[in-house]
């Protein structure tokens, strides 16, 4: 089967492209030949999709819409030809030549049982799917059996898909256990569930065992605790006993204690004078240390005197001699000391001196300062020159501030009149164009503008339209042209192709060829001839004539099958003519319009140009005449600008000349601001002056009537100094001292007299301290004595009272104890009576002596210990049949209907899902991998031999004889390449260049093999040679023309030098399509 | 007077064939026949019915807790506390386990005795209950024949459980006809035994009420009991009760004519939201699901179950979160031009060395001792779970091999296209 003829009707970016395939004498090489975007790739999918149908989801429909997409063709084959077509459909999209939907099997014949995939491995190959088969034959080099089987059957992937299909299925199962198999994961959940399941179930039997046992030991603990209670009962019982006996012997003692009633008089005695008693001891305390406070006392005053008379000495003054009583030297001295006030006094004067003297001092100094500074600011002002501000400057100044910036708006101004102009003159130069003279210079250009009269607008677009009308006529009747130009072309190729193809006898050459029998026969008739010469040219001429009488016989019908064709094409013809002859017509007319409308134009003083571009220009006219504008307005108000700014610089350069001389800058070189800084400065200069002037002045005047003030003060403190004196002295004499002392003398004076008179009294109150104790003394004998004789002492005497007075607060204390052990006795008595009725439980007094009457207290000790130990073994049981019961009870409660059983059978059955799904997954990929190991083993059985030997030859062809061949390890299993010196050489070993043609010559050695058993399919291969240097390019066209010899090979290429090479290996022996 | 009618509770039965996800409702899923019987016990009390009837098989023959026996005498209680009396019958797993000869229950719950019918009478309704509970396991006697007559001025119910003539998917037990139970006077035929809710048509109403719970792939839809409504001696109405708290469905797709990988799923989708629309509740469905039909997908499908697996899994979430979860996928497309691998291409291309490798009795051997091991070590009850387990065991290879193939050929494919 071939590819006579491909048609993209729409399919890509081809709409009615048709490429025919003619086949040369003996080979069938199409080179095809597109640049990058040509559609080369969309030509190879075209063919595909030709043979097998368009996919639904094809790429193709990015400019026709998938619906639409459409191929047609025509194959010959065995069979014949068939001219079809493919739509995208569902169900295939099979058509004849008509559009009529075809079964898909009418194309069995010529594909026979090939598939798409089929095709694409075995008649498909370009340059990725070269590289990745040689790569995938380097990754599978260590297996001979994956590297013939993949490179011959054009599947590059098989190891990539063994290898992973092998990874796949070791995550999920193999016999080694690993937590990484997923198999081995379930497996342990679900041993674990079982576990659990087995943990969780409680069997019926276990049930009853648990309920029954728990019965039984509720039984035994229920047991437990009535004996518990009896002898917990029974020990309480002896308890009492034993607490009440020992509280019932200290009642008795406490009652014999207090029935031996009072003991004697003497207690009675004493509890009588107890209070007197108590007392005189107290005194007792008090007096016993009087005779050594006496002494020191006297002490004391002897010092005090000692003092006095020295502050005496100090004073001045003599004292008197102390023998004997001291109290009239006392008195003595005091009435020689001055009085308190006298005292004060003299210290008053003596701070009010003080003060006096320091205010004085203080007002001279205070005047003479003033004095001073009054006339150093009378000096100041004299200094200060004498200045005012002209009011012609200060104008200037705020005119020139109200203004602004002139200067930058002037500049600003001049900058955008700049931008405008030269807007405009481009304005101006883009109406410029090819037969249009805009007239030099702005204005003129301007004038010329405002004088034309513009079309409107929808008038413009209305010719537009109309020409556009006219031109789309114009370029559909070009278009009707070239396809009847295309029509008549092909019609006369197929007239000129069937002359090739049917040649046609007509009835003149037939009569021709029997004239020309005729006259050689009428010659050798006539003698003209001789037989023998003439012999075997007549014999042709005879064969001649018949078999073009034969001929014309037999080709009746392609004679009226040309005459058809013939008539078509002058059909055709005919047709082409009418088309030209209205397409000069429609010429013509484009051309009259052109004519009017240019006249038109020039009427509106416009230029002729198109309407659309007419537009523009007019939009760009409007645009030039708004420019000039506001170019004109921007000019005059620079102006404005610049007569403001001159005039303004003139009233302040004026101004500051008059003020201080200092406007005299050129006024070309100035600016209004600069300026108006210069006249600020001379104004601030000028009210600085002003007001250091004034504040002088203002601190002259606040001082001026100070200083009579001042001088009246000083006065008047003089004249207070001097009545002060005369009251000092006075004050002085009164108080003894010498009235010419000075003031220092004074102040130590008053000091010493203050000291005498504080010793005086504190010598006063030691001699009064001294009476109070002897006096003391006395009563504290006087009372010991009251109480003797009422306690009847016939051992007391006056010498040593204390001594009496501190046997009897012994005495005292003595029979006060023994008063209080009596009152214990009996609140004692009364609190054991009180416990012995409550621990008798209610019982009499009685009642609890009669029980105690028959009981053995002697054995109560022994009888409790027996209970206890009894008590405790009776606790330790009960308490361990509770343990024992409570667990009993829980193991029963326990199985209260939980649903735990149910949860792990559950998790068990979710681990038996996972299992079952690891399983299946498991036994899928191992099947498919044992498959594809299997089929690769049983190419390779099968086809090694006769792939190699031809492979080998192929290989050392491509290589240019580099390599010689191909062999295979037998030990090792691996393919190796024979190097020309015989040399063996693994595939890692082969540069990739080298590689990538021991793919191809496995590929054409397998198709080579393909072919010695099947129908021919066109093999199809696109840029396979990019890589290779010229002679390898060579060498593989070489190869592939010889391939085409047994079947069409279509060669796809976008190098154009590959022609040339193509040319060179097949010596012309090709079709050249261009697309 | 309303009574309700359940049988096959199974309690505590697990599901089947639902493997482990990770945010699986675990708390439902797994204690789904429990949770379905408390419904059930529920409906009765909110109901307020006069008494229920239980056809047999409280329990699964095998299932050993005694909790389970504990857990169905509360809710007995509180059964017996709303006033509710129940009559069960035990059937062929009642008899096999042995929780049913310790458990105590109420003094509300009647057994029908085994050795022979037994007649429970409800006075105050003018009800008769006649049963007869199996004795073993495996009964194959017409008990139907030896119910006593029916009592006369009495609603007559007949308990019975029973595969009636024969159902393929359930024990032969009992055995009776339709007509004969139709014949025998009774008023309604309480039966139990076909997990499947059935009433035949008759003058009487003989019904079967289903299991209560769904657990696995061949149990799917709607189940529960039925409420009966009777009236002056005969039934008003049956209504069903659907206490089932999860439910199975197939879903089959078609996969027929896809093109391309997006549009099988979308198919999926398509498939899913249908179940959906249909779905007027909140019950999680599990679903299995199953690609068919002719698809030049179909080497593709195979080769990439486990993707395909994820994306539906995906789709599945995203259409309803937690209320579908799958429980197989299964890929029962076939290639459009039927078998792909033909031996009419040529002697030595792939697709013919596949056909001769499928039809090659020492391969399929090769291949059985291959995966020998596995076999040995997987769990007796996967057999029945894992279709093509069984078949290795029973030596029926093709059927894999087959699909095998069309997955080498997609993924060859798939691969040549990537590098």
């Amino acid at each position: 089967m071939r590819f006579e003829q491909l048609r993209l009707l729409r399919y890509g970016h081809f709409s009615g492209r048709c490429i025919e395939f003619p086949k040369d004498d003996g080979h069938d090489f199409q080179l095809v030949l597109g640049p990058n975007e040509a559609g080369k790739s969309t030509l190879r999918r075209a063919f595909r999709d030709l043979l097998f149908g368009i996919p639904m989801d094809t790429p193709m429909s990015f400019l026709h819409p998938g619906s639409e997409l459409e191929l047609a063709g025509r194959l010959s084959g065995g069979p014949g030809e068939l001219e079809f077509g493919r739509r995208r459909k569902r169900n295939g999209g099979l058509v004849d030549a008509a559009g009529n939907a075809l079964p898909a099997e009418r194309l069995h014949p010529w594909l026979g049982e090939v598939n798409e995939a089929f095709y694409e491995r075995m008649f498909g190959l370009d340059h990725r799917r070269l590289e990745a088969g040689a790569r995938a034959m380097l990754q599978a080099s260590d297996s001979v059996d994956s590297v013939l089987f993949q490179a011959a059957a054009g599947v590059s992937a098989l190891n990539e898909v063994l290898e992973a299909l092998r990874a796949e299925a070791n995550t999920l199962w193999a016999p080694r256990r690993s937590r990484e198999r997923a198999w081995y994961v379930a497996a342990d959940r679900l041993a674990e569930a079982e576990t659990m399941l087995k943990a969780a179930t409680v069997r019926p039997t276990a049930w009853a065992e648990a309920h029954k046992e728990c019965a039984r030991l509720e039984e035994a603990f229920a047991g437990a605790e009535t004996r518990h209670a009896e002898l917990l009962a029974e020990v309480r019982e002896l308890e009492r006993l034993r607490r009440l006996a020992p509280l019932l012997a200290q009642i008795r003692q406490h009652e014999a204690l207090l029935d031996e009633g009072e003991t004697g008089g003497t207690d009675a005695v004493f509890k009588e004078h107890a209070a007197e008693i108590v007392r005189l001891d107290a005194m007792r305390l008090r007096v016993a240390d009087y005779g050594v406070e006496n002494e020191r006392c006297r002490s004391r005053g002897e010092l005090l005197w000692q003092q006095l008379a020295q502050v005496l000495r100090d004073l001045g003054r003599e004292a008197p001699h102390a023998g004997g009583d001291l109290e009239p030297l006392i008195d003595q001295v005091a009435a020689s000391l001055p009085s308190r006030p006298v005292r004060r006094e003299v210290e008053q004067l003596l701070s009010e001196g003080a003060q006096l003297r320091t205010h004085a001092e203080a007002a001279q100094r205070a005047l003479a300062e003033r004095q001073q500074e009054l006339t150093h600011l009378q000096a100041e002002m004299a200094a200060v020159p004498l200045m005012a501000a002209s009011a012609d400057l200060e104008q200037a100044v705020d005119a020139a501030g109200a203004a602004g910036d002139l200067d930058a708006r002037v500049s600003t101004l001049r900058g955008n009149l700049d931008g405008e102009e030269a807007a405009l003159r481009r304005g101006l130069a883009a109406l410029s164009q090819a037969g249009i003279a805009v007239p030099a210079g702005i204005e003129p250009a301007v004038e010329w503008l405002a004088h034309m009269r513009p079309w409107p607008t929808a008038h413009l677009l209305e010719e537009a339209q109309r020409r556009q009308r006219l031109h789309n006529e114009y370029e559909i009747l070009c278009s009707r042209v070239r396809d009847a130009e295309l029509e008549c072309a092909a019609a006369r190729l197929e007239v000129e192709q069937f002359n090739r193809t049917h040649r046609a006898v007509t009835r003149d050459e037939v009569v021709a060829a029997r004239r020309e029998r005729d006259a050689l026969w009428q010659a050798m008739a006539t003698g003209e001839r001789s037989l023998e010469e003439a012999r075997e040219r007549y014999v042709t001429l005879v064969r001649g004539a018949d078999t073009l009488a034969d001929l014309q016989l037999a080709a009746v019908d392609d004679a009226a099958r040309l005459q058809t064709l013939q008539h078509e094409l002058e059909r055709r013809e005919r047709g082409l003519q009418g088309l030209q002859a209205a397409l000069m017509a429609a010429e013509n007319t484009c051309r009259d319009q052109e004519r009017s409308w240019a006249s038109a134009c020039e009427q509106r003083a416009l230029p002729a140009l198109a309407p659309a571009a007419l537009q523009e220009w007019q939009t760009a006219r409007e645009s030039v005449l708004s420019a000039h504008e506001r170019w004109c307005d921007t000019e005059a108000r620079l102006k404005e600008l610049d007569a403001q700014r001159t005039a303004l610089m003139q009233q302040l350069v004026s101004g500051l000349q008059a003020e201080a001389g200092t406007g005299g800058h050129a006024a070309n070189t100035l600016t209004v601001q600069s300026l108006r800084a210069e006249a600020l400065r001379v104004l601030q200069r000028v009210r600085q002056a002003q007001a250091r002037r004034d504040a002088l002045a203002e601190q002259g005047a606040r001082l001026a009537p100070l200083i009579p003030g001042l001088q009246a003060e000083s006065h008047r403190l003089a004249a207070a100094l001097t009545q002060w004196r005369a009251r000092w002295q006075s004050a002085l004499e009164r108080a003894s001292l010498p009235v010419d002392a000075h003031e220092a003398f004074v102040e130590s004076a008053l000091g010493l007299l203050e000291d005498a008179e504080g010793l005086t009294s504190s010598l006063r109150e030691v001699q009064a301290e001294r009476r109070r104790m002897q006096a003391e003394l006395l009563e504290f004998a006087a009372a010991a004595r009251r109480v003797a004789e009422a306690l009847n002492d016939r051992d007391f005497d006056d010498e040593t009272p204390d001594t009496h007075v501190r046997r009897w607060a012994a005495e005292a204390e003595l029979v006060r104890q023994r008063e209080r052990l009596r009152e214990d006795a009996r609140r004692r008595l009364a609190e054991l009576t009180d416990r012995l009725l409550q621990e008798g439980e209610g019982r009499t007094r009685q009642a609890i002596e009669a029980e105690l009457e028959g009981a053995d207290v002697t054995v109560f000790a022994a009888r409790s210990d027996a209970l206890s130990a009894a008590l405790e073994e009776a606790a330790a049981a009960r308490s361990a049949l509770a343990v024992e019961c409570e667990q009993a009870r829980k193991a029963l409660e326990a199985i209260s209907g939980s649903d735990e059983a149910a949860q792990a059978e559950a998790r068990r059955q979710e681990a038996l899902a996972d299992m079952a799904e690891v399983a299946e997954r498991y036994v899928r990929l191992y099947a498919e991998y044992r498959l594809l190991e299997r089929v690769t083993e049983r190419y390779r059985e099968r086809r090694q031999g006769p792939l190699l030997a031809r492979a080998g030859q192929l290989f050392a062809d491509l290589t240019l004889d580099a390599h010689a061949g191909l062999v295979v390890d037998s030990e090792a299993a691996v393919l190796q390449a024979r190097r020309a010196d015989g040399g063996l050489v693994p595939l890692e070993g082969l540069s990739e260049g080298t590689r990538d043609q021991l793919y191809l010559a496995l590929r054409l050695a397998a198709l080579d093999l393909y072919l010695n058993h099947a129908a021919p399919m066109p093999f199809i291969a696109d840029d396979l040679f990019v890589n290779y240097d010229d002679e390898r390019a060579v060498a593989g066209l070489r190869k592939l023309g010889a391939l085409s010899s047994r079947t069409q090979v279509v060669f796809l290429t976008h190098h154009a030098h590959m022609v040339e090479l193509a040319e060179r290996a097949l010596e012309g022996r090709m079709q050249l399509v261009e697309l | 007077m309303r009574f309700i009618h359940a049988a096959d509770i199974h309690l505590d039965s697990p599901l089947r064939g639902l493997g482990s996800y990770e945010d699986m409702p675990v708390d439902i899923l797994r204690s789904a026949s429990r949770a379905a019987f408390t419904r059930l016990v529920e409906e009765a009390i909110a109901l307020e019915v006069d008494f229920m009837v239980i056809a047999g098989d409280l329990y699964d023959g095998d299932w050993k807790d005694h909790n389970t026996g504990i857990y169905f005498a509360r809710q007995m209680g509180r059964l017996r506390n709303a006033g509710i009396p129940v009559y069960v019958l035990h059937g062929n797993h009642d008899a096999e386990s042995v929780m049913t000869k310790r458990l105590a229950l109420p003094d509300t719950v009647h057994v029908f005795g085994a050795r022979k019918p037994v007649t429970f009478v409800l006075p105050q309704l003018k009800v008769a209950l006649h049963g007869q509970s199996f004795p073993h396991a495996a009964v194959t006697d017409n008990l139907a024949a030896s119910y006593p007559d029916p009592l006369p001025g009495h609603f007559n119910i007949g308990v019975l459980h029973t595969a009636l003539e024969g159902y393929a998917e359930h024990a032969h037990y009992a055995p009776c006809s339709v007509a004969q139970l139709q014949a025998r006077g009774y008023q309604y035929w309480a039966l139990g035994h076909v997990h499947e809710f059935r009433i035949f048509p008759g003058p009487v109403p003989v019904v079967f009420p289903g299991n209560l719970q769904g657990r696995h792939i061949r149990e799917q839809g709607a189940r529960g009991a039925v409420l009966v409504s009777c009236s002056e001696g005969e039934v008003q109405s049956i209504e069903r009760l659907e206490v089932d708290v999860v439910r199975w469905h197939r879903l089959e797709v078609d996969a027929n004519r896809c093109e391309s990988w997006n549009d099988a799923l979308a198919r999926v989708r398509s498939g899913l939201a249908s179940v959906l629309s249909e779905q007027a509740d909140d019950r999680p469905r599990v679903l299995r699901i199953s690609l068919q039909g002719g698809t030049d997908l179909h080497g593709e499908l195979v080769a990439r179950r486990e993707q395909l697996r994820a994306d539906v899994q995906a789709i599945m979430a995203a259409l309803a979160g937690e209320r579908l979860w799958l429980e197989k996928l299964q890929v029962a497309t076939q290639h459009p031009a039927g078998n792909v691998t033909s031996a009419g291409v040529d002697a030595d291309d792939l697709s013919t060395l596949l056909a001769e490798a499928i039809a090659d009795d020492s391969f399929h051997d090769g291949l059985r001792q291959g995966l020998q091991p596995l076999l040995d070590r997987a769990p007796y009850e996967l057999a029945g779970q894992v279709p093509v387990l069984e078949a290795l065991r029973e030596g029926r290879v093709e059927g894999l091999l087959s699909d095998a193939a069309a997955a080498v050929l997609g993924r060859l494919d798939r691969a040549g296209k990537g590098s």
